[in-house]
């Protein structure tokens, strides 16, 4: 650990030497670089920085979701003093103390893609950029909505990513929140819904979400609260369920996902536009440092994706910009 | 008949075939018989291969006495360099070779640096876990590739086969290489060796076995039988994720001990692997068919684990443990 | 005068720094039963490692029947006729009495390049064969080395090295942690050895057993052969002595 922050150290030291006048930005976050959601994050950020011509770094986690993890990346990040500390926030509490530290040092600490619970009361953050995760949820179910049937009893099923994991509860929470409502206006309909651990991992999800199906039939909807529906679909096409038969939504646009939103079986999805999130806060930074205006909060969306929409996306989504 | 019952007690795949059983039987009562459903089953059946594969190629690993932990991260690295060199123009069969040549080159290594510098296998590996994984992304370009499926032959590895359309081809190599491993370790001098080396080092190098050789060639198996796996998820699901097969070295591992191999060497089986295997992805998907709360999930799966080692232990201390006579 | 069927000449070794074997000089007569006596330390086991291939010496030539030869490993050990019984017994526990038996040795049916079929009949024919030739009595050549005693290990691994016709066989401390039956069992092997015109070497700090069964005594210390007697020539107090 202690030669992970030494080379983190060095590599960022090595970078302020090189330059002059650019501007030195870090980004922490709390997943592990084989996540193919934070590439389209980077790109943008990346892209970001080559237009302003400062020093950027991305630093990931090893273990996914480690919150320690990544406040021992922050505090080596704000050790070598950069302008700027872009970070998302996935615990309440565990973040609050290096956040102040560096706002006390002088250095600009903008969120993204998750936020600390209690928004800015609940820490020194000046700005969150990304998707309000329970607001989210609730407009995914809600678009979801209109392909229910009509009459009950209707079963959901919503898959819980990574349980006791802020982004993943927040969403799924938004999911049932919206469910909760439509028990209560109808009770009539007979809504029913049900929440599992349904993993990250494709074959994983599709084994439990196939089991679950074989076990209650009547499911009308599952949930994913990332992108791992994608392999439900093939179980169900494996299985010869035609599209449509148990609608499927989730989060994130990778490429999987499109092609089974081109096949039918997927009927909804949310963007969060990875790429506004990695470019937005470059450039309210810049703004900052040249004319001192303040960060502002901005949504990334709830872009609700329809499969009228794909063919449009699927070049951009493999190029990684969407 | 004492005798057999006793050589059948101490037989490290019994206990682990007894808790599968039971497993499948409480499973099948408790989700009112949709566990062992055609649909479910098919399903087991489908991903059941792929780990396999990984926990055969860890059992033999094991039983040399060394450990492979890379095995997750082999699993992404040869179908990603595979469909990468597809996506620019290769063949199929070439850049599978490729990618399969790719997971021998990490075993070597990994066999290599363990013997030459001496250091426990547990960490070389460690450390190739993450090198692997990292040079998964690097190798896709931070972006997974597509490679045009209808350019593969994916029947040849997923399609449907057998009676009922039940298992799919997958299976049939899995079972294949399966018999192809267990042949080598009972039936060959090689598997002497191999058994010698993780059962005694000292013993196996005194009488002359080329113990570094054993281990390196154990070591290459098992990497590249966790990259062919991977493969086949790969052409299974669709997706050359850069993510794939995190966390399934500890399921390997999980699957070799609980199917009776042990941890310091010398023993283990084939058949106990894929039992232990199956074990886990029994659990797994039974754990779903009876309604467990998610947050308990992870809790249940640990403690079955313990259980079928414990299980496993303790019937094979009373198969020890019965008096049966040596000497004529 | 005949030729000595090992003769070790200025024999050096350095073990991480220390001396291990100063200038050793030894001739072996074939068939004779010569017993190395020494505390720890003195050198026994280095000069019994170099003979034996796990090791190489620094200095000095060891001749096998008269031929100058370098022993790199193990296996170039056996194939000259030199089969070592070692310490810590050189049986695989987990493994059963037939493949302990040809371990590294294996009868093949078909094989390539080295790795090929096992021919299990004749490996469990031959193992039931080998140990009634050194009278052993066991139930079965499938039996774990692990449930055997630790005479009955010896027993086996002393069959093993008939079985493949060795010249010379040589046991170190092969009677530590035995019973007195067990030891008794084994110096009566070494005396059957003796009978059957194999030579032996054999490795003790316990002299009442080497007496009992050899016909030379040599003893080590500090890296130094310090006596080297017929056996009837000397007494054990005189070799407690110089030691």
């Amino acid at each position: 650990m202690k030669l992970k922050k030494l080379a983190l150290v060095a590599a960022l030291l090595s970078g302020t030497s090189a330059y002059a006048d650019g501007l030195n930005i870090a980004f922490t976050v709390h997943s592990g670089a084989s996540n193919t959601f934070w590439q389209a994050v980077q790109k943008g950020y990346e892209d970001a920085c080559a237009k302003i011509a400062a020093n950027c770094q991305m630093i990931y986690v090893q273990t996914d979701g480690s919150a320690q993890e990544q406040v021992a990346n922050m505090e080596a990040a704000i050790a070598s003093k950069p302008d700027a500390l872009i970070t998302s926030i996935v615990d309440n509490n565990a973040f609050d103390d290096v956040i102040k530290r560096a706002r006390d040092a002088g250095i600009i600490v903008i969120a993204a893609n998750v936020d600390d619970l209690e928004g800015a009361a609940g820490n020194a953050r000046q700005a969150f950029i990304g998707q309000g995760f329970v607001a989210a949820g609730h407009s995914l179910a809600a678009a979801q909505w209109k392909n229910m049937p009509t009459t009950g009893p209707i079963h959901v099923l919503m898959g819980v990513s990574a349980p006791g994991q802020n982004w993943s509860e927040q969403r799924a929470l938004g999911v049932t929140n919206f469910l909760d409502e439509q028990i209560k206006a109808h009770p009539d309909l007979n809504i029913t819904y049900e929440k599992i651990d349904s993993g990250t991992d494709l074959a994983t999800t599709s084994d439990r979400v196939g089991a679950y199906l074989s076990a209650h039939p009547e499911t009308n909807a599952y949930f994913d609260t990332g992108f791992w529906h994608a392999g439900v679909a093939r179980v169900l096409a494996d299985r010869g369920v035609p599209p449509g038969k148990v609608l499927l939504g989730g989060f994130d646009l990778v490429p999987e996902v499109l092609d089974q939103m081109k096949a039918g079986y997927v009927q909804v999805q949310v963007d969060q536009q990875p790429y506004m999130q990695g470019f937005m806060p470059v450039m309210q930074i810049y703004l900052a440092k040249t004319i001192g205006l303040a960060p502002s909060d901005i949504d990334t969306g709830q872009g609700i994706v329809t499969p009228d929409m794909v063919d449009g996306i699927m070049e951009l989504s493999a190029k990684g910009l969407r | 008949m004492r005798r057999i019952l006793k050589l059948a007690l101490q037989k490290p795949e019994m206990a682990a075939a007894s808790l599968l059983i039971l497993l499948i039987i409480v499973f099948q009562v408790r989700s009112n018989a949709i566990f062992l459903s055609y649909d479910n089953l098919r399903g087991i059946l489908g991903f059941l291969p792929e780990m396999g594969l990984v926990a055969i190629g860890v059992t033999l690993l094991m039983i040399a006495g060394e450990f492979d932990l890379s095995v997750g991260s082999v699993f992404a690295l040869s179908p990603m360099t595979m469909a990468v060199l597809m996506t620019m123009g290769w063949g199929f069969w070439p850049a599978l070779l490729v990618g399969l040549l790719f997971a021998a080159a990490v075993g070597l290594f990994n066999g290599w640096v363990t013997i030459q510098f001496d250091i426990p296998s547990f960490i070389t590996t460690l450390g190739m876990m993450f090198m692997a994984r990292s040079m998964t992304v690097v190798v896709s370009g931070g972006f997974p590739p597509r490679p045009d499926f209808k350019l593969i032959p994916t029947d040849l590895f997923i399609a449907y086969v057998g009676p009922g359309q039940m298992f799919r081809a997958s299976f049939i190599w899995f079972v294949g290489i399966a018999i192809l491993i267990h042949v080598l370790l009972s039936r060959t001098n090689f598997g002497n060796w191999v058994r010698a080396t993780g059962g005694f080092l000292p013993a196996a190098r005194g009488m002359g076995i080329p113990t570094a050789r054993v281990k390196i060639v154990c070591f290459i198996i098992c990497s590249v039988l966790a990259g062919f796996a991977g493969v086949i998820q790969v052409l299974r699901l669709g997706s050359p994720l850069p993510s794939l097969g995190q966390g399934y070295e500890l399921q390997a591992v999980a699957a070799a001990v609980i199917g009776g191999t042990s941890l310091a060497g010398g023993i283990g089986s084939v058949i106990g692997g894929i039992i232990g295997a199956a074990l886990i992805r029994v659990i797994d998907n039974g754990m779903v068919m009876s309604q467990i709360n998610g947050n308990w999930f992870q809790f249940a799966i640990g403690a079955l684990t313990i259980f079928a080692v414990v299980g496993n232990a303790w019937l094979r201390k009373r198969g020890r443990a019965m008096k049966v006579e040596t000497d004529r | 005068m005949t030729m000595p069927i090992i003769q070790v000449t200025n024999l050096h070794k350095w073990y991480s720094g220390v001396h291990a074997l100063k200038g050793i000089n030894l001739d072996v007569l074939p068939g004779e039963a010569l017993g190395l006596i020494g505390d720890n330390g003195a050198g026994k086991s280095t000069l019994i490692n170099l003979l034996s291939g796990l090791y190489q010496p620094d200095e000095g030539e060891i001749r096998v029947e008269g031929t100058p030869v370098k022993i790199r490993n193990p296996k170039e050990a056996m194939t000259l006729g030199i089969e070592t019984i070692y310490q810590y017994n050189s049986m695989v526990p987990i493994m059963s009495i037939a493949r302990n038996l040809f371990i590294g040795r294996e009868p093949l049916t078909f094989s390539i390049g080295g790795i090929g079929w096992l021919d299990q009949k004749k490996m469990r024919e031959d193992s039931v064969k080998a140990i009634a030739d050194v009278d052993l009595h066991l139930r079965s050549p499938d039996a774990l080395v692990g449930e055997l005693s630790g005479g009955q290990r010896q027993g086996v691994a002393i069959a093993r090295a008939m079985h493949f016709r060795s010249k010379v066989m040589i046991l170190d401390e092969p009677t530590n942690h035995l019973s007195v039956k067990e030891t008794n069992k084994v110096i009566g092997f070494v005396k059957g050895l003796k009978a059957q015109g194999v030579t032996t070497i054999f490795i003790s700090h316990n002299m009442h057993h080497v007496f009992a069964c050899c016909d030379r005594i040599v003893a080590m210390a500090l890296g130094q052969i310090v006596l080297d007697k017929r056996a009837e020539d000397t007494t054990i107090d005189e070799v407690q002595e110089v030691l």
